[in-house]
């Protein structure tokens, strides 16, 4: 049986998907990924997932271990009080690595992570989504003297 | 003693026709139909007498769960707020969560026969369980087991996932 969800009901069902998922359901077709790409499927979903009870831990590995590695995983409490635990991510950060600099996690907001990369005098400051592996760079913040 | 007489003297409970896609006839009690918003919008307009709804959209096996469903929910929400009205601790909402998960453990087509009933009837609740449930069911799976699983077809011009 071949059944056709219409385009507000297929909308709903993105929305409860988890953004680790989305990835994947974004080349599932035309539709979904132009349904996904939306600026207001973003909103919805951002909603969501926020009124999900969920906790989200970092491990951080230091960069004497040659690398500035960390992983993510979300913490979900399920039925009859049951903790699952489950890896979003690892990775290095960023993508491009330069030698004896480290990354810290400073802060984060709406699944965004605000990364310090370098050393003073030249920290560069990137919002990060660990989901979608996205960056960009801050522009740099000069000092007044 | 009261008690032993009551249901006589109760008055015959008010009910509604719901008539499936393939011609059966359901009589249910007036609050279990109008938990669908459709059928309680314009509810009161509508004679006494003429409170039949045929249900174009809606075979009679999926009607029969819907109407379950109904019940269930109309029943647990008296017995918990009588349980919140005599301060007795209840698990009633957590009991009621727990049928909802059982009641929507079923084989697609059927999950999505009653996502399409939900929507088309418009009962809210029961909507979300069932769009909650195909949601899961996307949870871990690849770009290509999706299709399969949705019968989609696939139009997209690059895979990153074809290799995984």
């Amino acid at each position: 049986m071949v059944i056709y969800f219409s385009q507000d009901i297929i909308f709903e069902i993105l929305v409860k998907v988890p953004a680790k998922d989305l990835l994947r359901a974004k080349v599932v077709c035309k539709l979904w990924h132009s349904i996904i790409s939306d600026p207001n499927f973003v909103n919805s979903q951002l909603a969501h997932s926020r009124s999900q009870p969920a906790e989200i831990i970092l491990k951080i590995y230091s960069a004497e271990l040659g690398d500035d590695y960390f992983e993510m995983f979300t913490i979900t409490t399920q039925k009859h009080g049951i903790m699952q635990v489950e890896k979003i991510c690892d990775m290095n950060f960023p993508p491009l690595q330069f030698p004896f600099t480290e990354s810290t996690v400073k802060a984060s907001c709406n699944g965004l992570l605000l990364i310090f990369h370098g050393k003073y005098p030249f920290e560069t400051l990137y919002v990060y989504n660990p989901v979608t592996r996205q960056y960009v760079a801050l522009p740099s913040i000069l000092q007044s003297t | 003693m009261k008690d032993s007489f009551n249901p006589s003297i109760e008055p015959p409970k008010k009910t509604v026709t719901l008539v499936s896609s393939d011609g059966y006839d359901f009589e249910v009690e007036e609050e279990v139909a109008l938990e669908s918003q459709v059928i309680k919008d314009g509810f009161e307009d509508k004679a006494v007498d003429d409170r039949e709804y045929l249900l174009f959209n809606v075979h009679s096996d999926t009607l029969e769960l819907i109407i379950k469903y109904c019940e269930k929910h109309v029943s647990s929400r008296k017995s918990i707020s009588a349980a919140a009205a005599s301060s007795s601790s209840s698990n009633g909402e957590e009991a009621l969560k727990e049928w909802d998960e059982h009641f929507i453990s079923v084989d697609t087509n059927t999950l999505y026969d009653i996502l399409m009933a939900a929507d088309y009837l418009n009962i809210k609740s029961l909507l979300d369980l069932a769009i909650q449930k195909v949601a899961d069911t996307i949870h871990g799976r690849s770009p290509e087991q999706i299709r399969k699983k949705f019968n989609i077809e696939n139009d997209s011009i690059i895979d990153p996932w074809a290799s995984e």
